[in-house]
């Protein structure tokens, strides 16, 4: 089995076979990103038969650059500019000339149609094909290449999209066609019809993509990592491809939960997540269970599919750092990306990053690699030379800018852990950190202790993590339904039973009739007081558990608000979740590639000092800090204060000693 | 751990103090009931120092901003005995409101027995009473526009005042959306009090107090340094503002002086205050002239009372932009700040021609509905409509989106439908309506209202006779307009603003003004859209 996880500098591989796990980094190609993955499996000599789990970016990027399919919006009369007005907020509120966020289609390419139906899904103006036929023959004059439909209250009455769905297929072979009720049965027009329209105009490209990726990989069985957190099968990508928007940190998350459940011995182990990269650094906070968001936005446009709940912030190892005009130290977000990279990497870099910073007091070892290409002899004079720059503009020593650069940088990432954690009404204290990416295990000390944690995992291959999250996804469909019903109204239950064996139908057609046997159903009610805007999602274990489940709605609520109230909730949504879980999957440990050994190195760590630097490997037992561990992969830092074990998984437990206060 | 005050922990208590004032913001919003504050978010929260000078604030509603340190200093004048578990509400503009609408809650926090902090929350509730759903009248003096609430306790020492609450509930058309919306503006500052105290715990209490203190002084230096290289010298300019009702326009005139590193905006030579509810107390002001600075200024810079330091503003008392008692303010902080805007921009354009954008649409089309539902249970629901933004030297304005003193959301037109008894049929940008120039103003918003059932309309708007003005030999933007469409399909123009009965059937139609457009035409670039 293959885990191929594409980045923006980097695609890591891990490759278990025959109770081996082996990991490489790769070079990404972006103009044709099978490249990479094809000459990855050919120097992993990955079996003829072996499946592929992907992690991909392609939909991501056609999203970001805005290279997508020429699509069509056709939506109802009246409505054609709904996208470019979306929920007419400006981004910037102090914007002296706010900016547009750039549109995924034109003005020109959007269209209504003579039809409407109310909130109860009753007709006021009925469906006139003559009208779409005559649409449908522009739609061809203008060479789209996929349309979207989104009509009002399709969430309630899909008849009018079915009908202009079925009539637009047969008068235009060839031309994808997104309908808002399959993608996203859901009310809130902004959300639903953007997320059509980003569904049909990636569709062509990634139906492209994964067919010549199918092709590369011959008779290995390819799956692809949505943004849910599980996988699907290349024959869905042509309805559902915007799934796959946020493929790839999801694999991470997944990683880490399976790593949490083996290690802390709990079904239901509740983690933080980081993922700290070179430009950014993905945070996740896991309440037992993978978190998923109910209002997520990319690139300036909502993205309403279910997502794991991922914050990402612009900074990272690489993020830039400069002194603002009233002389108060910035890092980010403004990146050195791989080229030219952070000074330490002597590729021309001339500003002082993070990663530099974390040279120059220590915590990273002069003999490092980077990816599997080869070593870099760090430029730690050059590194020198800025910061003193920097220290005397600032009056302080190197010492403590570099320092200084380490505690802001820290404080984004604690900024970024509050949001998902305190916000939401999370303690952080009660959560475990898993720290992973390049730079992820060596901030998690410094992190933990501000937000109070006593805990943190980090994972055998920390550096590459996100693939290791690919192995062992599972293969997940989820689809939603409008309920709006009150909690305590008696037609509920029948209601529920009959919308939960709906959606089973519709989400067992996505697998194999030799698989359905095997899939198991999760369930989730999203509700609100009657009256409020923003739902709660609440697991409905069966609909005769839905009494416990409307209690602890109230309890969600206060915990999140501070306040609850006697009325019974209205129940928004109810969303189903398919789950097949595969074979079980045993990570081995990584063998190391070159003798363990340890040496004594200067560390600053509120002062300089001797640490213990060792292979992890070489860990067998016990280590306190202050020491730094170094690997194949990634640099992990003991700040004082801590404790590492290591547990039978290869993972590290670092725990906080008793005795510090 | 750093004992003096460095470069690092400025950034790093900047940051802390905003989260506070964000989290107090996330929890009203999510809790809340009104479409206001739940879908429009027109919210704002704040953290302020013992002394009452604003150390941050969540950016909501810019509007909310400057006036929020103008309420502190009001509640202080009329309360001087704190104690913890108080909670302070007040509406009225005369003292340190903005309109009654807007209710703000005050909450002061001690440490150690000293009065430290002070947070505080403001939203638009749907409805306080007065003479029209939705209290946004077209009134000529404030007791027609409802409840007014001077700065009084909601609570003393935890202990809610019951009378004083029912008195609220009784004035008020939606009683448990005002008491779920004031329950959800309470748990803020519960919430806010404890990320503060966890604060407190965490660094010390003499820390936090020191560094609240020196981001104050930050931001004054940061601002300062700013406002020294900006050209220096003086800018006028005057616009006029219709008043509903009449036939008579009113001058709103300002004097900006840009001096070594400090700026004083004058607004003495704007006209007396009118019979009408476009008046607005002196707070709104100061939220216009910051609000324009910020604009002008590097979004790095702390959103604190010490960048306000260097900015001083003058008000003539009983002119139209610092009214006295009983004069209607209901528009002050919707259609007056607006306009405000545009003369502020309009006097820094004579010193920085280049910068300045043309005005946008230069209103906030406030339209309240108000009736019986299909369950016969009344309703009222309030709702901006956006417009053009005026284009710039950068590129062309945009189009359908909120401008300066607002950012409200929509309301999806699928929620609006399910509860209230009235369709959205037309939401869509209004071709051409952007002025020309070398850079076109962006275009405007069409949306149409179909009642299913009889319902009583508001519509409060300006830029009805003359669209908003472009720069540089940009032309204006095209003005709004307004129409009823009967049942049988009769057009007929309706006035800027107006209080009329809409019969089942009918349809109300609301253009909003085009932004005014940037350089001659002459140097348009055809491939601009």
């Amino acid at each position: 089995m293959l885990g191929v996880d594409t980045g923006g500098t980097f695609t890591d591989f891990v490759a278990l076979q025959k109770g081996e796990l082996k990991i490489a980094k790769i070079p990404s190609t972006p103009h044709n990103p099978a490249a990479a993955i094809l000459s990855g499996a050919l120097l992993l000599a990955v079996d003829e038969s072996a499946s592929v789990k992907h992690g991909t970016t392609v939909a991501t990027n056609a999203i970001l650059e805005r290279k997508v399919a020429k699509t069509a919006l056709i939506t109802n009369a009246g409505l054609e500019h709904v996208l470019l007005i979306g929920r007419q907020t400006r981004a910037q509120l102090y914007g002296l000339t706010p900016q547009a966020v750039p549109p995924l289609i034109p003005r020109s390419l959007c269209f209504g149609l003579k039809v409407r139906r109310d909130a109860s899904g009753r007709v006021i103006d009925p469906l006139s094909e003559r009208e779409v036929r005559d649409l449908a023959k522009l739609l061809q004059e203008r060479d789209v290449e996929a349309v979207a439909v989104g009509l009002l209250h399709a969430y309630r009455n899909a008849e009018d999209e079915q009908r202009v769905g079925d009539l637009l297929t047969a008068l235009l072979p060839g031309v994808h066609v997104s309908l808002s009720s399959d993608v996203l049965p859901v009310f809130r027009e902004v959300e639903r019809f953007t997320t059509t329209v980003m569904n049909a105009s990636v569709t062509p490209k990634v139906s492209r993509y994964v067919a010549h990726l199918s092709e590369g990989l011959g008779k290995r069985p390819l799956y692809l990592m949505q943004s849910n957190g599980g996988t699907l099968l290349p024959a869905q990508v042509s309805t559902q491809s915007i799934r796959l928007a946020l493929s790839g940190p999801a694999g991470g998350a997944v990683a880490a939960m399976h790593l949490a459940r083996a290690v802390l011995r709990t079904e239901r182990p509740n983690i933080l997540t980081l993922d700290m990269g070179g430009t950014s650094t993905d945070v996740a906070l896991c309440p037992g269970t993978l978190p998923y968001a109910q209002n997520h936005e990319m690139s300036g446009l909502p993205l309403a599919v279910p997502v794991i709940d991922i914050h990402t912030v612009g900074a990272g190892g690489g993020s830039l750092v400069h002194l603002d005009a009233a002389g108060a130290l910035q890092v980010g977000p403004k990146s050195a990306g791989a080229s030219p990279g952070p000074i330490c990497y002597n590729k021309g870099g001339t500003e002082l990053t993070v990663t530099d910073a974390n040279l120059f007091l220590g915590r990273l070892h002069d003999d490092w690699a980077l990816g599997s290409e080869g070593e870099i002899r760090p430029d730690r004079a050059g590194v020198a030379l800025a910061l003193q720059k920097l220290a005397a503009a600032m009056s302080l020593t190197q010492d403590q800018v570099a320092q200084g650069i380490l505690d802001v940088v820290n404080e984004h990432m604690v900024h970024a852990l509050a949001k998902v954690s305190i916000q939401q009404g999370f303690d952080p204290k009660d959560f475990t950190l898993i720290p992973f990416g390049g730079a992820g295990p060596l901030h998690m000390c410094a992190l933990a202790e501000r937000l109070g944690m006593t805990q943190i995992l980090v994972p055998p291959t920390p550096g590459v993590f996100s693939a290791v999250g690919l192995l062992l996804a599972e293969r997940r469909l989820d689809q939603v339904k409008s309920v709006l019903v009150r909690g305590d109204d008696a037609a509920l239950p029948a209601l529920l039973l009959d919308l939960m064996e709906g959606l089973r139908h519709d989400l067992l057609a996505g697998f194999q009739p030799q698989e359905r046997g095997d899939v198991k159903f999760q369930w989730e009610l999203q509700m609100r007081y009657p009256g409020q805007s923003h739902e709660i999602g609440v697991p409905l274990p069966e609909v005769q558990a839905l009494g416990t489940c409307l209690q602890n709605f109230h309890e969600r609520h206060h915990a999140m608000n501070g306040w609850q109230k006697e009325a019974s909730p209205e129940i928004v949504t109810l969303r189903g979740t398919a789950v097949l879980t595969g074979p079980d999957v045993t990570v081995p440990r990584i063998t190391p590639v070159t003798e363990p050994q340890s040496a004594a190195a200067k560390v600053y760590d509120g002062g300089w000092r001797e640490v213990l630097v060792a292979h992890r490997n070489a860990i067998s037992n016990e280590i306190s800090g202050p020491a730094l561990l170094v690997q194949e992969d990634a640099t992990i830092w003991i700040a004082t204060g801590w404790t590492a074990a290591v547990h039978e998984s290869g993972a590290l437990v670092v725990t906080r000693k008793e005795e510090a206060s | 751990m750093t004992t003096s005050v460095d470069g690092i922990a400025l950034t790093l208590f900047q940051n802390r103090f905003r989260q506070v004032a964000i989290e107090m913001g996330e929890t009203l919003k999510r809790s809340a009931f009104s479409a206001n504050i739940k879908e429009r978010e027109d919210h704002s929260c704040a953290v302020f120092n013992g002394e009452g000078e604003m150390i941050a604030q969540a950016a909501h509603i810019p509007v909310h901003l400057g006036a929020m340190t103008a309420t502190l200093r009001a509640v202080r004048q009329h309360i001087s005995e704190f104690a913890p578990g108080d909670v302070i509400i007040v509406n009225d503009p005369y003292s340190g409101g903005t309109h009654l609408p807007d209710i703000t809650l005050l909450s002061p926090h001690f440490v150690a027995d000293r009065l430290a902090f002070f947070l505080m929350s403001r939203a638009h509730h749907s409805d306080v009473g007065g003479m029209s759903p939705g209290s946004m009248p077209l009134s000529t003096e404030v007791f027609q526009e409802g409840l007014i609430l001077p700065p009084v306790k909601l609570f003393q020492a935890q202990k809610r005042n019951e009378a004083l609450w029912d008195v609220i509930m009784k004035n008020t058309r939606s009683p448990e959306e005002r008491e779920g919306d004031l329950n959800a503006q309470l748990a803020a500052h519960r919430i806010g009090w404890a990320r503060l105290e966890a604060l407190l715990d965490q660094e010390g209490a003499q820390r936090v107090i020191r560094m609240a203190d020196a981001l104050l002084v930050y931001a004054e230096e940061k601002v300062k340094s700013e406002i020294k290289s900006w050209p220096k010298g003086k800018g006028s300019f005057e616009d006029w503002l219709a008043v509903p009702g009449t036939d008579e326009s009113v001058a709103i005139r300002c004097d900006v002086t840009v001096a070594a590193s400090e700026i004083t905006v004058d607004f003495s030579r704007t006209s007396d205050q009118v019979h009408g509810p476009i008046n607005a107390v002196r707070s709104i002001v100061e939220s216009a002239v910051y609000y324009v600075c910020r604009t002008l200024l590097p979004e790095a810079i702390p959103h604190n009372g010490g960048a306000n330091r260097p900015i001083t503003v003058k008000t003539r008392r009983g002119s139209l932009v610092d009214a006295l008692p009983p004069a209607g303010v209901v528009g002050g902080n919707v259609e007056t700040s607006q306009r405000m805007v545009d003369v502020l921009y309009g006097a820094f354009a004579c010193l920085m021609a280049d910068v300045i954008p043309s005005a946008s649409q230069g209103t906030m089309n406030n339209l309240t509905i108000g009736g019986v539902d299909r369950f016969g249970q009344p309703y009222t629901y309030y709702e901006t409509v956006a417009g053009g933004h005026g284009a710039s030297s950068r590129g062309p304005g945009l189009s359908g989106k909120q401008s300066h003193m607002t950012n409200t959301a929509n309301t999806p037109i699928e929620a609006l439908e399910q509860i209230y008894p009235f369709r959205v049929e037309t939401y869509a940008l209004r071709s051409q309506s952007g002025g020309e120039g070398k850079h076109r103003g962006g275009d405007g918003v069409v949306r149409t209202y179909v009642f299913d059932r009889e319902a009583q309309v508001t519509l409060f708007s300006s830029r009805r006779k003359s669209g908003p003005y472009g720069l540089n030999q940009g032309q204006p933007g095209a003005p709004g307009k307004q129409f009823r469409v009967s049942a049988s399909g009769e057009r007929s123009e309706l006035p800027a603003s107006f209080t009329l009965r809409f019969a089942a059937g009918e349809e109300l139609h609301i253009e909003t003004p085009g932004g005014g457009g940037w350089g001659a035409i002459s140097e348009a670039n055809a491939s601009e859209e």
